[in-house]
């Protein structure tokens, strides 16, 4: 099987920077490195390139969040987005047809609204939508549970195995040795500095190491001795067999807790999550979500009564207390870093690849991510992001 | 000539009522109880379906048996994505192709395969990678042509809609309903077991149901494939400790031992104490240009044809084979009044000679067939389907142009273990994880089995017995 972008050469004892974890947010970081010069860089990875979540996501994309914090960074991202093939010079099927956040109840028609309004303040490009206006923008849905919501009409989803290869070739042709099949064992650190790291495939040493591991990465962190307070969730999803295109804009539903879009070859790509976050580690699709996502997406999609499923799988997400990712340096160990913590680290990752490369290149991490720093979670001053579809202890997130 | 084979001279036929159905506007007819696919391919259908990306078209027989096979989806009823190799016909059903524009005959869309120079695999990732906007309209070209259900019905949705069965316990469950299932189960029930025998075949039987050719029994004597797990059947159907589920299939076996299975009534939810896994297993496709015209068919999918539903692949045949069973298959051809334009063989005279013997026992040249040993496939001719297929000596010196309407293909077999690796799944994915661990020995949990074809056993005396000792042990076992 030949990898995109894999290293031909064998593995060598040093770099200037080495990444742990060969996903979107590892290749986008080396791919930016690379771009600002430095290209000595290793990004090793125990699986293959999109291995994690980022070969399993839902491929959903928008940048009309609540918060100031993830509104910068995910409008940034979003602007990424719709030039990315261009710039990656790849196709990566970023589809820009919209992004639908259904609210079913009143109360959740309020929230769209309010949403709104702050999004309009943070300088967001959203617009509130009626029930009617909904139905317009997706015939197909149940109209019981389309009251309102919010669309960014420029949002939408692309294709992750796309945007992996993409990132990949796009950072080896600048010089980056992707190595797969390389299991990073141990992080080694001496007089508060990264050293490099061990593997199963030898030692290899570098002043700069980032922990890009997604499922994996508390694991990683506690290598180097870095206290990361975040757990390892498991999220699934299902596609079913092509049908004739109905859905044209991707679609997240705050009631169901579900997301979902359609394929341009006409895959129906949906997930959901129960109310209670999954903690778990196995990489197993659950029969019980199985019939969750089959009964809700019926009920959202009535036509998809009756089609034949093609896939269901399960992937990883390191879930910290606030739902927002963690990135940046860590005050216990220079050199080392973390793009961790992420749930929306697909559509997160192009805005953060160029950000973090900046700031790891420059010493000062730019003002976008500044606010995702790990010390946060450490000092309690939590993210308050109510617009996420996402399943929270608390159920307050949802 | 009528593809339908009328006085077949090994296999009874099962099959009595004539009926009607609608397809694309015309009426056809077929028989009551066989699959929908095999009525049109009688009624002279040769293409069921476009392949999704390239538009090529798409007959019966390729790709049988291989789970999801998407070559011969149709629309039935208002529903889509039905398979009609798995679906039989009721008759009055309203039955249609999908994915292609105006028609699957001629659909205009097939033009990208004519240029298929200029759009090789994973074209879409390089196609307009600096023009968002075209690549916006590409999408939307696409969709005019992607998937099916262009016409849902709400009586569709409503016939979709079934209630689940509810949960059930039970001592062993039994999936697969071949020899070496059918095998297991009796000898679990034997032993006091209560056994549910999962099959997704209308009844039990597996690929043996297809096979006029001997069978070795375990009392050391020979019979008829067919005759021998319809024997079985009928002792599983009788015997009081086993419940059969027909027509049904067991759709993954998840966390807490759920084995929900997906049977004509609705799902039922198992909750097996033990697990035997004899899924059989699947013909390999063989690697040449034009292996996919409709006309190239799996050896297993044309002995169904012949032999279970009485029905002619075609006149003339083209038979490529590695293995004793293409042999078989071309004699069972030859008996119902196929003609076999050649035996194609890539081994050389001594070996392919050894495995054509027990079905040509005086010879495959003494038969009048041309025996061209040594040879590969360089391709197969004709776009709707197959009008001949050329094959090359592998010194290179000799090119044989072979005229027919079917290619028979019998290139090995592949365990259906896809049970078992969904399960045994866990936890890191590595790149030399492998998949061989699942159907060895080792590495199952305890109370869980597999045998005949899915433990890679083609020999179908050999998954009889190993069969029988799992099922046997099955039942010794206790959590
Ligand atoms: C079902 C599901 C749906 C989702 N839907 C969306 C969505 O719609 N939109 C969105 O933006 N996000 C979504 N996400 C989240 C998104 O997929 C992740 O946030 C994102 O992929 C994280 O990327 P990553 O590169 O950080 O991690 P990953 O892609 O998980 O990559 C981590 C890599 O590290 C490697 N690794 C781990 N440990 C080691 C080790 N010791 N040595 C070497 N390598 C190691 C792994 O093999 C893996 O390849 C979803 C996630 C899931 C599971
Ligand atoms: S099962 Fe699809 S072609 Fe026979």
């Amino acid at each position: 099987m030949a990898i995109p972008g894999a290293a031909r050469t064998p593995l060598r004892r040093s770099y200037d920077a080495v990444i742990v974890g060969a996903g979107v947010q590892g290749l986008a970081l080396a791919y930016e490195l690379a771009k600002l010069g430095v290209r000595d860089v290793a990004v090793l990875d125990r699986s293959y390139p999109g291995g994690g979540g980022s070969g399993r996501n839902g491929e959903m994309i928008r940048s009309a969040f609540g918060s100031r914090e993830w509104s910068g960074l995910f409008d940034e991202s979003l602007r990424r987005w719709r030039t990315l093939s261009a710039e990656l010079d790849f196709n990566v099927l970023f589809s820009g047809s919209g992004y639908l956040v259904l609210a079913s109840t009143p109360e959740q028609v309020e929230r769209c609204r309010a949403d709104v309004v702050r999004q309009a303040e943070l300088g967001l490009r959203s617009e509130f939508v009626t029930g009617e206006e909904a139905r317009k923008i997706v015939p197909e849905v149940n109209p019981d549970l389309a009251l309102g919501g919010v669309y960014q009409d420029h949002a939408g989803f692309a294709h992750h195995d796309a945007v992996v290869w993409g990132y990949a070739r796009a950072a080896a042709r600048l010089g980056v040795e992707l190595h797969t099949g390389v299991t990073v064992t141990g992080v080694d650190v001496a007089g508060g500095a990264v050293r490099g790291v061990r593997t199963d495939k030898g030692t290899v040493s570098a002043p700069i190491v980032v922990n890009a591991a997604g499922g994996a990465a508390r694991r990683i962190a506690d290598m180097a001795g870095v206290d990361l307070p975040t757990r390892t969730c498991r999220l699934e999803m299902i596609v079913t067999e092509s049908v004739a295109p109905f859905l044209r804009p991707a679609l997240a539903t705050l009631d169901l807790l579900g997301y979902c879009h359609q394929t341009a070859r006409g895959e129906f790509v949906g997930g959901t999550e129960l109310p209670v976050p999954d903690i778990s580690d196995s990489l197993n699709g659950t029969y019980d979500l199985l019939l969750d996502m089959a009964a809700k997406f019926v009920r959202l999609l009535p036509r998809l009564a009756g089609v034949r499923l093609l896939r269901h799988w399960a992937g990883l997400v390191d879930q910290s207390e606030d739902l927002s990712p963690v990135i940046g340096p860590v005050p216990e160990v220079s050199g080392f870093y973390l793009t961790c913590g992420w749930v929306y680290g697909f559509m997160g990752a192009p805005a953060t690849g160029a950000l973090l490369a900046r700031g790891i290149h420059d010493g000062v991490m730019p003002e976008l991510i500044r606010p995702f720093s790990v010390t946060r979670l450490h000092e309690g001053r939590f993210i308050e992001e109510g617009a996420l579809v996402v399943a929270a202890e608390e159920g307050n997130a949802a | 000539m009528n593809l339908r084979i009328t006085g077949h001279p090994a296999a009874p036929y099962a099959r009595a009522r004539r009926v009607g159905f609608t397809f694309e506007g015309r009426t056809l007819h077929g028989y009551e109880g066989e699959p929908v696919a095999t009525a049109l391919h009688a009624a002279g259908v040769r293409v069921l379906s476009r392949s999704f990306k390239y538009h090529r078209p798409r007959g019966i027989g390729l790709t049988c048996g291989a789970p999801s096979c998407p070559n011969c989806q149709l629309t039935i009823d208002g529903q889509y994505g039905v398979p009609g190799c798995a679906t039989p016909l009721r008759g009055g059903e309203t039955v249609r192709r999908e994915r292609s524009w105006p028609s699957a005959d001629r659909d205009l869309f097939g033009l990208i395969d004519r240029f298929s120079a200029f759009v090789p695999a994973g074209f879409q990732f390089r196609l307009f990678r600096r023009s968002p906007r075209l690549a916006h309209l590409a999408e939307r070209v696409m969709g005019l042509v992607a998937g099916g259900a262009r016409e849902v019905t709400p009586d569709a949705i409503a016939r979709a809609a079934r209630p689940g069965l509810g949960h059930r316990r039970t001592a062993l469950a039994v999936v697969g309903g071949g020899a070496a299932g059918l095998a297991a189960a009796l000898a679990a029930a034997d032993a006091g077991m209560e056994v549910i025998l999962v099959d997704q075949g209308e009844e039990p039987g597996g690929t043996l149901r297809a096979e006029t050719g001997p069978v070795r029994t375990p009392d050391g004597g020979q019979t008829p494939g067919f005759a021998l797990v319809a024997g079985l059947a009928a002792r599983a159907a009788a015997h009081p400790s086993i419940e059969v589920l027909a027509g049904s299939t067991a759709l993954g076996w998840y966390e807490g031992g759920v084995l929900p299975v997906h049977t004509p009534a609705g799902v039922l939810t198992l909750r097996p104490e033990r697990l035997l896994v004899a899924t059989g297993d699947y013909d390999q496709p063989l690697l040449f240009p034009g292996n996919d015209r409709p006309g190239v068919m799996l050896a297993g999918a044309v002995q169904r044809l012949i032999n279970v539903d009485h029905v002619r692949p075609g006149h003339r045949a083209v038979v490529v084979t590695a293995d004793p069973h293409g042999y078989a298959v071309a004699a069972q051809l030859r008996a119902v009044g196929v003609e076999i334009v050649a035996l194609v063989d890539a081994r050389g005279e001594a070996e392919a000679g050894a495995d054509a013997a027990a079905s040509f026992p005086s010879g495959v040249a003494a038969s009048g067939v041309p025996h061209l040993t040594g040879h590969t496939v360089r391709e197969a001719l004709g776009r709707r389907r197959v009008t001949g297929l050329v094959v090359q000596h592998r010194n290179g010196a000799r090119i044989v142009r072979l005229s027919c309407d079917v290619v028979v293909v019998s290139a090995g077999r592949r365990p259906a273990e896809e049970l078992l690796l969904q399960r045994l799944y866990h936890g890191d994915i590595t790149l030399d994880a492998g998949f061989g661990g699942a159907s060895g020995d080792g590495g199952l949990p305890g109370g869980v089995a597999v045998a005949g074809g899915a433990a890679g056993v083609t020999d179908p005396a050999a998954a009889l017995d190993m069969g029988a000792e799992e099922g046997a042990r099955l039942a010794r076992w206790s959590p």
